[in-house]
């Protein structure tokens, strides 16, 4: 089986193949609301922002200049819609406090604990560092898709990677400290 | 294998895979059935642009630009583009033209760096001949070097016009990518434009575009800056201006002048033939390309060690026959020596080597950052492997 590369999925976009967005969106959707889950840290809101982020990617996306990048240009736009929801969650914040209205938000269903514990660890990484291993794992394991989104060269990558590892470890190590 | 951390990042990460046909559905169904097309503007438009890029990044004549804009589409020009002519051409439509065109000659000056001036010819898509005078007094090499470049037949020919010598040599078989000069014309579409207004170049008032880009090498940021002036009546450039900084940090300017498409270019001039009175000189080329083919093998195979190394707690593989199920195959294991690492072993430890019997012009050396060398030296090359009894 051939596997299209982004640079002829976003000109048959381009061209009129809606279809075509389809396939973008399976390779980027689960990256990209990883991406935004680091902002939110709810995976409601993540998902919601993360359609919005592809709905922003389909209105512009004749301004990309090299369709090859599309993967790394996509997770610019992420980032630019995270922000501008964590402002606007602030300013909501801030209006709820003077009015005296505390709102409790949903919390996400009941996780495994652990990996509850892994997600919020992997929030506190570095960006860099977060994003490789989003991309790595969520990318099939591929460090040359990874890579790519990120600009890296492969050893450079699997440095990246590998740090994001270690620092992941030595984070969990601690907090099992704290607990015993 | 696979490590608790890999497990557990493994399953952390299966959320985001959650609800992603509905979510796909949903999204699929609110977009209209066709992106946005980047339309083509009009004369009037293309003004509007260059206009709002200019004036309206300055706050001070914000207020003026809309008195302006309105003269613009009202009689059709604008003052900062030089002529009428010139407000019409959109960078597009000279792109469309090189695009269109089946030759190119140009000359090529890097004088700042001491480069010679190249004249180059190229024929669509794969015929290119570069000449460039040497000119260092007393030596034998100076005088015209051609080189000639097939990439249709994947073969080249290096004429040295003072030692009447003439080498053949392999070249790959892509499209025409010399210097990346005619390649660069091509893929301008990568970089990001603008307009400069227009200057006068001998009897043409050509109209300006800067394109910019920016790229990562290696752990460099490589800025590229060209500036291409048009002819506003054939939408073709006549002059370049090329800025590049390099990995090493220096900077290069080319300029790149008497710029002709479709010259009638004679097709003798791109021959493989060597000239009757040139003697033919063997090429060590086949060395040259078999060493980027073991290069790349080297880096299957180290590519295939890390993806061993994630799925074994950190642990390398006993020996390269443990990569096959990692689509690393007896034939490409051949003619290598491996050196199995401990766990997380330092980024500049020796891992993979070309076996040799006797050195000769140096082997390639993989290391365990997956970066791979040309070592040139054997002494250098059993300095290094010494060290890595010293490391991890």
């Amino acid at each position: 089986m051939t596997t299209l590369s982004d640079k002829m999925l976003v000109r048959a976009v381009l061209a009129g193949d809606k279809a075509a967005y389809e396939k973008l969106y399976d390779r980027y959707a689960p990256l990209i609301r990883a991406v935004c889950f680091d902002t939110t840290g709810n995976l409601a809101d993540a998902q919601d922002l993360a359609q919005d982020v592809f709905m922003r990617a389909y209105e512009k996306l004749y301004q990309l200049h090299d369709p090859a990048r599309f993967g790394k240009w996509l997770v610019g736009i992420a980032r630019r819609r995270c922000h501008e929801w964590l402002r606007r969650s602030l300013q909501l914040r801030d209006k709820r406090v003077e009015l005296s209205e505390v709102q409790i938000a949903m919390p996400d269903p009941p996780d495994d604990s652990r990996i509850e514990q892994l997600r919020e660890k992997i929030a506190m990484l570095p960006e860099k560092e977060r994003l490789a291993l989003h991309a790595f794992y969520l990318q099939g394991k591929s460090a040359d898709n990874a890579r790519r989104i990120m600009k890296l060269s492969r050893s450079g990558f699997y440095r990246v990677l590998e740090r994001a590892r270690k620092r992941l470890r030595r984070l969990l190590a601690r907090e099992m400290e704290n607990v015993r | 294998m696979k490590t608790p951390l890999d497990k557990d990042l493994n399953k952390a990460y299966e959320a985001f895979n959650q609800n992603h046909n509905h979510l796909r559905q949903t999204l699929m169904a609110s977009l209209p059935d066709r992106a946005e097309q980047h339309k083509p503007a009009g004369r009037a438009n293309h003004a509007l642009a260059f206009i709002g890029d200019t004036i309206m990044r300055s706050r001070i004549t914000k207020i003026a630009a809309a008195a302006v804009i309105i003269i613009v589409l009202m009689v059709g020009i604008n003052e900062f583009g030089g002529s009428g002519n010139g407000a019409g051409v959109a960078w597009g439509d000279v792109l469309e033209n090189i695009h269109n065109s089946k030759t190119l000659t140009f000359l090529i000056r890097a004088e700042e760096q001491g480069l010679p001036s190249m004249k180059v010819m190229v024929i669509d898509p794969y015929l290119s001949r570069v000449e460039f005078l040497i000119e260092i007094p007393d030596s034998p090499i100076s005088g015209k070097q051609i080189r000639i470049i097939d990439k249709g037949q994947g073969r080249g020919l290096i004429l040295n016009t003072v030692k009447k010598t003439a080498k053949v040599c392999r070249a790959e078989k892509t499209g025409v990518g010399l210097y990346g000069t005619f390649r660069n014309f091509r893929d301008l579409v990568d970089f990001s434009v603008d307009k400069i207004g227009s200057r006068q170049i001998g009897d043409k008032q050509a109209i300006g575009f800067k394109l910019k880009k920016q790229s990562q090498k290696e752990q460099t940021i490589v800025k590229e800056e060209i500036k291409v002036w048009a002819d506003p009546e054939t939408k073709l450039p006549i002059l370049m201006e090329a800025t590049a900084n390099t990995a090493e940090g220096q900077i290069i300017h080319q300029i790149i002048t008497d710029i002709v498409f479709d010259a009638e270019l004679n097709e003798s001039l791109f021959s493989l033939e060597p000239p009757d009175e040139y003697e033919l000189e063997v090429f060590d080329g086949d060395d040259y390309v078999n060493r980027i083919k073991s290069a790349v093998n080297m880096d299957r195979i180290l590519k295939a060690c890390r993806e061993y190394v994630d799925e074994h707690d950190g642990q390398w593989p006993d020996n390269l026959q443990d990569l096959a199920k990692y689509g690393v195959n007896k034939p490409a294991l051949e003619g290598y020596i491996y050196l199995k690492p401990p766990a997380s072993p330092s980024e500049s430890r020796i891992v993979l080597y070309e076996a040799y019997d006797s050195w000769n012009d140096g082997i390639g050396v993989g290391f365990a950052d997956g970066h791979i060398e040309f070592i040139k030296e054997e002494s250098d090359f059993k300095n290094r492997l010494g060290k890595n009894q010293d490391q991890r």
